[in-house]
């Protein structure tokens, strides 16, 4: 017992002593070779699980369906682009938007980086090396993918709005409509997102668009998604909607990472 | 030795998978096994499998180094202790333990509470359960009852 519990105060202070090495960066010399080949290894691992997965599609039984739903959302998608380009009515980057097709503002600079994994943690190939900060936003077309949290060397990490702690602050508004019809906070609730503390008097419909507000240090007015329930009662003080997200957040092979 | 290094490999390909894909926290629940294996088998070295474990985890996920060294060696001592006063036995006081294990690690390292993860990871352990009593056996190490 006693040789034990020694092992194992001589284990904890080992893990101590590196986390407060690593904490200061005193040994990224053997981290940083050492994480290259666990980088590349996941990266083919998920590809190979992404591949793996469209070919059981294929041959599934509901493997029509699923490609038609994938047609329409990528249709989805591309009108969502247009929709917020016509709503928020500001210039862009030419060549930006041939490769988003995104309204957004001209002066962002795009990094384009490869998914890693999407287990526990939604990793991506681009890290502070390549200049990537905490608190930067990560899109697909231009679409909300998330915000990098930490970062290494190589790779960073990305908070999804699938984590069960986001919280964002979003404006909402219809299809046709350049002004925002409202202002909430979306959460994942038990795997969904919904809006929340939407005031009783905006009008919310469903279809209508959910981008982020600017607020928190999230960039303005990139899509998440659209209402696919409003979950008012008229009791309640505020309103709530379940909002379907634009993204599947577990198949994206390519994001950007945004350089406001 | 030859032994470790097989451990080591399926904690290496577990980790990798969870990175990648795998939204189950299963090196965690090897590591809990380790642990037993120290008390079953007089093993000397299972403790500092379980902190192996740790680094090959932190580096697979990016997190900081040590993080799960500190938490695998905390949690196999007290799943040791726990297993010394509760018959582990039980699939329920074996969830029992595991369920708020993987909680509380989730909440820790990941920063969120993933409930139904956990909630599978527990179930899985029940699962689980007859092969490890079938290829334990085979080596003289834990002996699960029925």
């Amino acid at each position: 017992m006693g040789k034990e519990i020694k092992k194992g105060f001589v284990l904890i202070c080992l893990s101590l002593l590196l986390l407060f090495f690593d904490r200061w960066g005193w040994i990224n010399w053997l981290k940083t070779p050492l994480q290259k080949p666990f980088l590349a290894a996941e990266q083919k691992i998920y590809h190979v699980s992404l591949s793996l997965k469209e070919f059981l599609n294929i041959f599934g039984n509901q493997s029509r369906q699923a490609k038609k739903i994938d047609q329409l959302e990528s249709q989805l998608r591309q009108l969502a682009g247009e929709q917020n380009l016509l709503a928020t009515c500001q210039q862009e980057n030419e060549q930006m938007r041939k490769l988003l097709g995104a309204p957004l503002p001209p002066q962002w600079q795009f990094l384009p980086a490869k998914v890693v994994g999407v287990g526990a943690v939604f990793k991506i190939d681009q890290g502070s090396q390549a200049d990537v900060a905490e608190g930067m936003a990560v899109v697909s077309e231009n679409i909300l993918v998330g915000r990098v949290t930490a970062t290494g060397r190589d790779y960073s990490l990305v908070q999804t709005p699938q984590d069960s702690e986001i919280k964002i602050p979003i404006i909402f508004r219809s299809q046709q409509d350049k002004q925002p019809a409202g202002r909430g906070i979306l959460e994942n609730q038990a795997g969904s997102l919904v809006m929340e503390k939407v005031l009783q008097e905006e009008s919310l419909q469903p279809g209508d668009w959910v981008l982020t507000s600017g607020e928190s240090g999230w960039l303005p007015d990139l899509l998440i998604g659209e209402v696919a329930e409003i979950l008012f009662k008229p009791a309640d003080v505020y309103k709530r909607a379940k909002v379907k997200p634009l993204l599947a957040y577990d198949q994206l092979r390519t994001v950007f990472v945004i350089f406001p | 030795m030859r032994v470790y290094f097989i451990w080591l490999s399926i904690i290496l390909v577990l980790s990798l998978f969870q990175a990648a894909f795998l939204p189950l926290n299963l090196v965690l629940l090897l590591v809990l096994l380790f642990s037993l294996r120290d008390i079953s088998q007089s093993d000397r070295h299972g403790a500092w499998l379980t902190f192996w474990s740790g680094l090959i985890f932190d580096l697979s996920q990016g997190l900081t180094w040590g993080t799960s060294s500190l938490i695998f060696v905390v949690v196999g001592f007290l799943f040791r202790g726990y297993s010394r006063r509760f018959d582990i036995h039980r699939p329920f006081l074996l969830a029992g333990f595991i369920l708020p294990v993987a909680l509380v690690y989730q909440r820790l390292v990941f920063g969120s509470w993933s409930w139904w993860s956990a909630l599978a990871l527990a179930i899985l352990a029940i699962l689980l359960r007859p092969v490890l009593l079938y290829f334990q056996d085979s080596q003289g190490g834990i002996k699960l009852k029925y």
